[in-house]
């Protein structure tokens, strides 16, 4: 055989050996290879695909739920607000409530203690009158005062009714004159045998008479005392007459 | 000097059957091949995530692609034979740079066995993919006057493609050796470069001729 | 002159002439694709790589039919199939 065609032959075959194992040891493994390899690309994409819509999902409900949380929270802060704003008007009101009654107990208060000091004004001013009166009816205080004072006894007398008037007790500070003690016997009438008469200290001009009809004080203590009981009787009526509300509201 | 264009020296002798240079070269080149081959399918199979293994994916893939390309669809037997044809080819051309070694593309009966492979397989694969009747029906489309200028551009693309491989490794070669036989020593290397550059080129293009025409052959009758 | 060196001359002569008109050939061929190539890149600079690889291709094809001169040029040079009946 030439060396030219054995060439030939040996050649033709050697390639086609070279390109059978290759493609029986190389090319066919790694397509496998490749397949495989874009198959498991292909799971992992669609692995991943799958994870990013779960992802997404649990995103959405987080989202949801969140949401919900937060309306929840605002609906629960909205009435906590109401309730903490009702209480706060509730503090409110009773706070208030406990400064109107503080201040209208203070005004009571208040107007009682103006009474009482009214009251004590006015005894005050009572007993200073008839410490004035006493002191001026001792001041013109004499003879004749003291004769006034026994013809006023005597007319008062006069008016009851002569039977029913013992036992007659009459008493003066100063002494007695004649003449008075007559007069005051003839005031009498009848009933001047069961008379006592008496000297008692304190009474200052004038004369005291008590019987079984009534007392009749012709003193000047005696008129001081009505006078402070009159001066007392009035202002309370005074102090009655007065609306306290409109008192309150000037103080 | 020695200028070797057409003929091989004949190394040995095994039996009666010579043994020339060429094939040495060759089966050492495919042996070497089918090593690389195998430990890179290893890698692929134990470590797919190695650089190795993404090398030998981009391999594949690429021949895949130029098949899926030219051909219309993928055809991995095709695509096989297109990337065993490329490897081969600029393996020996790449080989035939080192000192010493006689590519065995640069020789006539190489070029013309692998010419030949493809002359075999277009029918195969037409006949393959469209049966006997159909296959054989569009050598006399769209005249059956036209059919003896089929048969001839089919042989005539078969010694361009044998003759053009060939040549090109041939001459490189020649160019080489006859440039250091005239200046000497590193002066051929830029023509070294260029019958890299030319090698690879033309494995490429001996690649995308072949499978043009297995392709044609396969879409033939749907043209 | 005897046959030999006639045939000699006559290869001689063929092979410069194959060489010559091929490479010709072959060079107006390849600055046509360089040319046609350059204005597509400029037109399309997105496609480049398309167009590089497609180039290459087609300088390689044209450039063939360079190689196949070359290669008759080469077999009337050295292994010429008439010396054998010259030399005779």
């Amino acid at each position: 055989m030439s060396p030219t065609v054995t060439t030939f032959l040996f050649e033709a075959a050697n390639f086609l050996v070279f390109a059978t194992v290759l493609g029986w040891l190389f090319f066919k493994p790694v397509r496998q290879a490749i397949t495989n390899y874009r198959e498991k690309f292909e799971a992992d994409n669609q692995l991943a695909a799958q994870n990013l819509a779960e992802a997404e999902k649990v995103r959405k409900e987080i989202d949801d739920t969140h949401a919900h949380l937060q309306a929840e929270m605002n609906e629960l802060r909205a009435s906590e607000l109401e309730v903490i704003r009702r209480q706060a008007d509730q503090i409110l009101m009773e706070a208030r409530a406990a400064a109107d009654r503080e201040r209208e107990q203070s005004h009571l208060q208040a107007s009682r203690m103006s009474d009482v000091q009214q009251d004590r004004l006015g005894e005050v001013s009572a007993m200073v009158t008839a410490e004035m009166v006493k002191r001026l009816l001792e001041q013109i205080g004499g003879p004749d005062l003291q004769s006034s004072l026994i013809q006023s006894a005597c007319q008062r007398l006069a008016s009851f009714s002569q039977d029913s008037i013992a036992p007659v007790k009459i008493e003066s500070s100063l002494p007695l004159s004649e003449e008075q003690v007559t007069e005051i016997k003839d005031a009498l009438g009848s009933a001047a045998t069961s008379a006592d008469f008496r000297m008692v200290d304190g009474l200052g001009v004038g004369v005291r008479i008590s019987t079984a009809k009534g007392l009749i004080d012709a003193s000047a203590s005696g008129l001081s005392q009505f006078a402070r009981q009159s001066l007392v009787k009035e202002m309370q009526r005074q102090s009655n007459n007065d609306n306290p509300n409109q008192s309150v509201n000037d103080v | 000097m020695n200028l070797r264009i057409f003929g091989d020296p004949v190394l040995f002798h095994l039996g009666p059957v010579p043994v020339t240079e060429t094939m040495v070269s060759s089966t050492v080149v495919s042996l070497l091949l089918i090593t690389v081959a195998i430990t890179l399918r290893y890698i692929v199979c134990s470590h797919p995530e190695h650089w190795l293994s993404v090398v030998a994916f981009m391999t594949v893939e690429s021949f895949d692609n130029l098949v899926e390309e030219i051909v219309g669809r993928s055809h991995t037997v095709v695509s096989t034979l297109a990337g065993s044809l490329f490897l081969f080819i600029a393996a020996c051309n790449i080989a035939g740079q080192f000192p010493g070694v006689h590519p065995a593309t640069g020789s006539l009966a190489t070029t013309s066995a692998l010419a030949v492979v493809v002359f075999l397989s277009v029918p195969i694969a037409g006949i393959q993919t469209n049966g006997v009747w159909d296959y054989l029906k569009h050598y006399f489309r769209p005249n059956p006057l036209l059919m003896p200028l089929h048969v001839i551009s089919e042989l005539s693309r078969t010694l361009a493609l044998a003759v053009r491989l060939f040549g090109n490794i041939m001459s490189g070669h020649l160019v080489v050796g006859l440039l250091v036989a005239l200046a000497g020593f590193l002066v051929p290397i830029p023509i070294m470069a260029l019958d890299l550059l030319i090698g690879l080129l033309q494995a490429y293009i001996f690649t995308i001729l072949s499978t043009v025409y297995i392709g044609a052959a396969i879409s033939a009758v749907e043209e | 002159m005897d046959d030999q060196t006639i045939l000699a001359i006559v290869a001689m002569a063929g092979a410069s002439l194959t060489m010559a008109l091929g490479a010709v050939g072959a060079a107006i061929g390849e600055s046509r694709i360089g040319a046609a190539a350059m204005d597509a890149l400029a037109r399309q600079p997105d496609e480049a790589s398309s167009i590089t690889r497609t180039l290459f291709v087609s300088l390689a094809m044209v450039e063939s039919t360079a190689i196949f001169c070359l290669v008759i040029a080469l077999i009337l040079l050295f292994s010429n199939p008439f010396i054998d009946t010259v030399v005779q």
